[in-house]
């Protein structure tokens, strides 16, 4: 399990993680969705070691991660610029790796090369960044980690490459129980891989829920009203974003779709349906309540 | 259990990361050994044959196996050897430790379980590994060239070894220090600066320091020429290195100095990597503190350079020299570490610790540090006086011995002058005070150096310039010079005239110009055939009543004037006053010369004159004495 208790990192006088609380458990996909400079990054860092807390606390497995090799030796980052060394192939990488990390399976290796077809005595820097990306989990996979931290892990890799990556990922974590942790802006691919999400601004968390209790959770509503009610009678629900177009209304509403629709039955609509929302609509929708939107955002230019 | 546990794994990581580094630089490593091998072992290789068949290097003065096998080390350990492993150190500090540099391999190497520490020390020792075994192996085969090549002489060997020793512990100190500095960075850039800083701005700021006290302050005792190298490179070991093979002598602190400083900059190293953030790659916010130095550094030289350039002897234009290369030195190099002018203003304020820096330190100096300049023992305490003067010279004051000159180390105890010398110390002292308070720097040499005998069996001592262009009124100076060197007893003791006889004088030079003759001389024949003793002593005795050493206080356009030299050969008898005066047993004079002026006219004319008649000229090229004509 990752815990982050009261965490806290700054860059200068930039807060990148603002007392952040919350966890992340085994054995499941946790996405990590947020604005351009939510703290992604900065937290899959944290985790893996490479950044100190500059206060709170990030545990993983009970233990801090910062200068602790035994933890470390658990963990795989993949940053979203991978590193290789100069003139390296991946069978140098794999060599590199392999006297690190204690877990290191060359079967896998030899199985991840075979599958991903990249060719071990290439040069890495001559590879495109998709390619780069493929030698990166070639590395992560074989390395047999407790958890992996990915970020952006989706750039650059083809819809193929794409599902292929899902697909390991599943396999890993039934088979070992492997934790992974996806820092991504591709939300399509994450609702399909994740189980979790958890949603970043300004260095805190504005959500952090299973996702299908958050799809249960949030309803996306079409209903026509003759004529249309004020919003104030639309009480109690709890609604996230409210648009009209002549008698069109439509919502998003956090609460369950029972509710939601007993409550728009009772108020004699022309029509009303529930909609799939998708996490992108979720994300903005919670995004437009953080004052993260196009609004604001123009609004803001204008001022 | 768990230290233990900590212990065995930190062991484990350290022998990951040294071996695997070790591994990837070998051929980098290999690429330095090629290298020095062509530049030593190679050359011999191919040189000796040459050397035994009687042909000689080019800059060689000798044919002789043994003496150009030394010629050649002497020149090639530092010029290529050293050079090569100092240029390899920055190169593998560069690539053992630039990946703290680059945000990409900063989120690699920092992910990895491996401890900072482990990580550290097992680049370093690989590094040091990597630059020590090219040099160990090429001086190994050079000594076996050597000895192949019949030369096994036991000094040889061990001034080779002392030399391979140098180069091992300056290789691994240069790689050390840049080490500090590479943690102590955020870019390369920045390493290089402060790098740079350290090592030419650290000797040049002692350099400028040591002269501008030495010609500051009327009376320091001390020679601008006579620079402290070992202090100046103190910090910086890239000229350092060099000091070792190409001077005869370093002090005895020289080598454990190196040896604690790498230490020290390889602990400090450690403690700084485990305690630096891993966002500072790339970021000029890395631990401020070598830019902080190397800039003070690098301002401090640059101000009093353009001051000593264009101020000498000038106050405000000492100043301004001062303030405007200060400015200029601290902003160009703000802007190098800031990549812009970004970061100027708030640096000011580090320009203004610079400025009460100076003020104290030339504020010192200035007015007189602390009373250095106006310091002058009482009477009662002095037992002797030692007057040494490069100007107002009665004649000359050395001798040659063994082919070293020797200066005459007179000193005066008559009361009298002890108070004559007191009265011009202080009379030079007033001038000082009176023209040139608060003093500024002036590279004049030390025309005058009084050295005080104490009874209490202390010395003190003071030199002063009697002769600048950049000084006016330097007669009074001179006058009050003059008032020492017209002294009886200082005359008696300070010039050879009066510590030779007769019986000394190998070869009398009469000027040419002025003078009627313009011959030389031989007179140790003419008093070898027994004539004319008294002649001669007729010379030395006009010589020692009329002559004058030389004519900075006369007209020198006066034609009156003419010149007589005389060349003493001879032993040095123990017990004499010249023995005492030399200060140390010599057993003989070779070739000694003083030269003396008088007007024409007088009574040396006059004897030069009979001389001239009964002696035969000298044949310099013939090494008999030729008999004069009965």
């Amino acid at each position: 399990m990752i815990e982050a208790r009261g965490l806290v990192k700054n860059f200068g006088k930039r807060t990148a993680l603002d007392r952040m609380t919350f966890r992340i458990g085994g054995k499941s996909v946790f996405g990590l969705v947020g604005s351009n400079g939510a703290g992604k990054s900065t937290f899959l860092r944290t985790v893996a070691g490479i950044y100190r807390p500059d206060a709170g606390k990030l545990l993983v497995d009970g233990e801090e991660p910062f200068e602790n090799s035994g933890i470390k030796a658990r963990i795989f980052f993949i940053p979203d610029y991978p590193y290789f060394f100069p003139q390296a192939d991946l069978s140098e990488m794999g060599r590199f790796f392999s006297r690190i990390y204690p877990h290191w399976d060359w079967k896998c290796f030899r199985e991840m090369n075979r599958i991903f077809q990249l060719g071990e005595k290439t040069r890495i820097s001559d590879m495109s960044k998709g390619m780069q990306r493929q030698a990166a989990l070639i590395c992560a996979f074989s390395a047999k980690p407790d958890y992996l931290l990915l970020d952006e892990i989706f750039d650059g890799l083809d819809p193929v490459m794409r599902q292929l990556l899902k697909k390991l990922v599943s396999e890993e974590i039934s088979a070992r129980g492997m934790t992974a942790v996806i820092a991504s802006h591709d939300l399509r691919e994450l609702e399909d891989l994740c189980d979790h999400i958890g949603l970043f601004h300004r260095g805190g968390v504005l959500l952090e829920e299973d996702l299908d209790e958050l799809r249960l959770g949030v309803c996306k509503v079409q209903a026509v009203f003759r004529p249309m009610p004020n919003r104030s009678e639309f009480k109690p629900l709890d609604i996230i974003r409210w648009e009209t177009h002549g008698s069109l209304l439509n919502l998003v509403v956090r609460a369950g779709k029972e509710k939601v629709l007993a409550r728009l039955n009772s108020m004699n609509p022309v029509f009303v349906e529930v909609l799939p929302l998708t996490l992108e609509e979720v994300f903005i929708s919670e995004m437009e309540v953080a004052g993260y939107d196009i609004e604001n955002i123009l609004s803001d230019k204008k001022a | 259990m768990t230290s233990r546990t900590s212990f065995q794994t930190k062991r484990l990581e350290f022998c990951k990361a040294f071996h695997w580094e070790l591994k990837k630089n070998a051929g980098i490593s290999g690429l330095l050994a090629a290298l020095q091998f062509l530049c030593m072992p190679l050359i011999l290789l191919l040189e000796f044959p040459q050397w035994k068949e009687g042909r000689k290097l080019q800059y060689a003065s000798t044919t002789k196996p043994l003496e150009q096998y030394e010629s050649y080390l002497k020149l090639a350990i530092p010029a290529f050897v050293l050079s090569l492993s100092l240029l390899f150190a920055v190169i593998f500090c560069v690539r053992l430790f630039g990946y703290m540099q680059n945000k990409r391999s900063v989120d690699l190497y920092h992910a990895l379980p491996v401890g900072r520490g482990s990580m550290f020390l097992g680049r370093w020792c690989a590094g040091a590994v990597l630059l020590s075994v090219p040099v160990a192996l090429n001086f190994g085969i050079t000594m076996w060239v050597a000895a192949a090549n019949g030369i096994s002489s036991a000094a040889l060997i061990k001034s080779t070894l002392q030399a391979m020793g140098w180069v091992l512990l300056f290789s691994v100190a240069v790689f050390t220090f840049c080490s500090f500095f590479v943690v102590c960075s955020g870019s390369m850039m920045d390493t290089f600066l402060s790098v740079f800083g350290i090592n030419v701005g650290f000797p040049l700021t002692v350099y400028l320091g040591y002269f501008l006290t030495a010609y500051t302050v009327p009376g320091m005792a001390i020679s601008g020429g006579d620079a402290p190298w070992q202090i100046m490179t103190l910090l910086a070991p890239f000229p350092a290195a060099y000091l070792p093979l190409s001077s005869d002598t370093v002090s005895a602190g020289f080598l454990p100095w190196w040896l604690c400083f790498t230490a020290a900059l390889l602990v400090g190293a450690l403690l700084v990597y485990r305690k630096r953030k891993s966002e500072l790659a790339e970021s000029q916010l890395a631990f401020p503190v070598p830019k902080i130095i190397s800039r003070f550094l690098l301002t401090i030289c640059g101000g009093l350079t353009l001051g000593l350039i264009v101020g000498q002897a000038n106050l405000p234009l000492f100043l301004t020299g001062v303030a405007a290369g200060s400015l200029a030195v601290h902003t160009a190099v703000e802007a190098a570490y800031s990549r812009g002018f970004q970061g100027l203003k708030k640096s000011f304020r580090w320009y203004a610790a610079f400025a009460v820096c100076f003020a104290v330190f030339y504020g010192v100096f200035a007015t007189g540090c602390f009373g250095y300049d106006t310091a002058v023992p009482e009477e009662s305490q002095i037992e002797s006086v030692s007057a040494q003067t490069l100007v107002n010279n009665s004649g000359e004051n050395f001798v040659v011995v063994e082919g070293k000159t020797i200066y005459l180390k007179p000193k005066m105890k008559q009361a009298e002058s002890i108070r004559t010398v007191l009265q011009a110390q202080r009379n030079i002292i007033s001038w000082y005070r009176k023209n040139s308070f608060p003093y500024v720097p002036c590279s004049c040499s030390n025309d005058l150096t009084l050295t005080y005998h104490l009874k209490d069996g202390r010395t003190i001592t003071r030199s002063y310039s009697l002769f600048s262009e950049f000084r006016n009124q330097q007669e009074a100076l001179l006058k009050y010079a003059d008032s020492i060197t017209e002294l009886a007893e200082y005359r008696s003791k300070n010039d050879v005239l009066y510590f030779f006889g007769p019986q000394d004088i190998n070869v009398v030079r009469i000027g040419s110009g002025d003078s009627p003759s313009g011959k030389t001389l031989d007179m140790k024949s003419y008093l070898l055939s027994g004539r004319n003793l008294p002649l001669a002593q007729e010379l030395m005795e006009a010589l020692r009543s009329e002559s004058f050493g030389n004519v900075s206080s006369l007209d020198s356009n006066n034609s009156g004037l003419a010149s007589v030299e005389l060349d003493y050969r001879g032993r040095i008898v123990p017990g004499t006053e010249l023995s005492e005066a030399l200060g140390k047993k010599y057993p003989y004079v070779d070739g000694t010369s003083s030269l003396y002026y008088y007007r024409k006219g007088g009574k040396v004319d006059s004897v030069l004159q009979k001389i001239t008649k009964e002696l035969t000229p000298y044949d310099e090229n013939s090494e008999q004495m030729t008999v004069p004509a009965e």
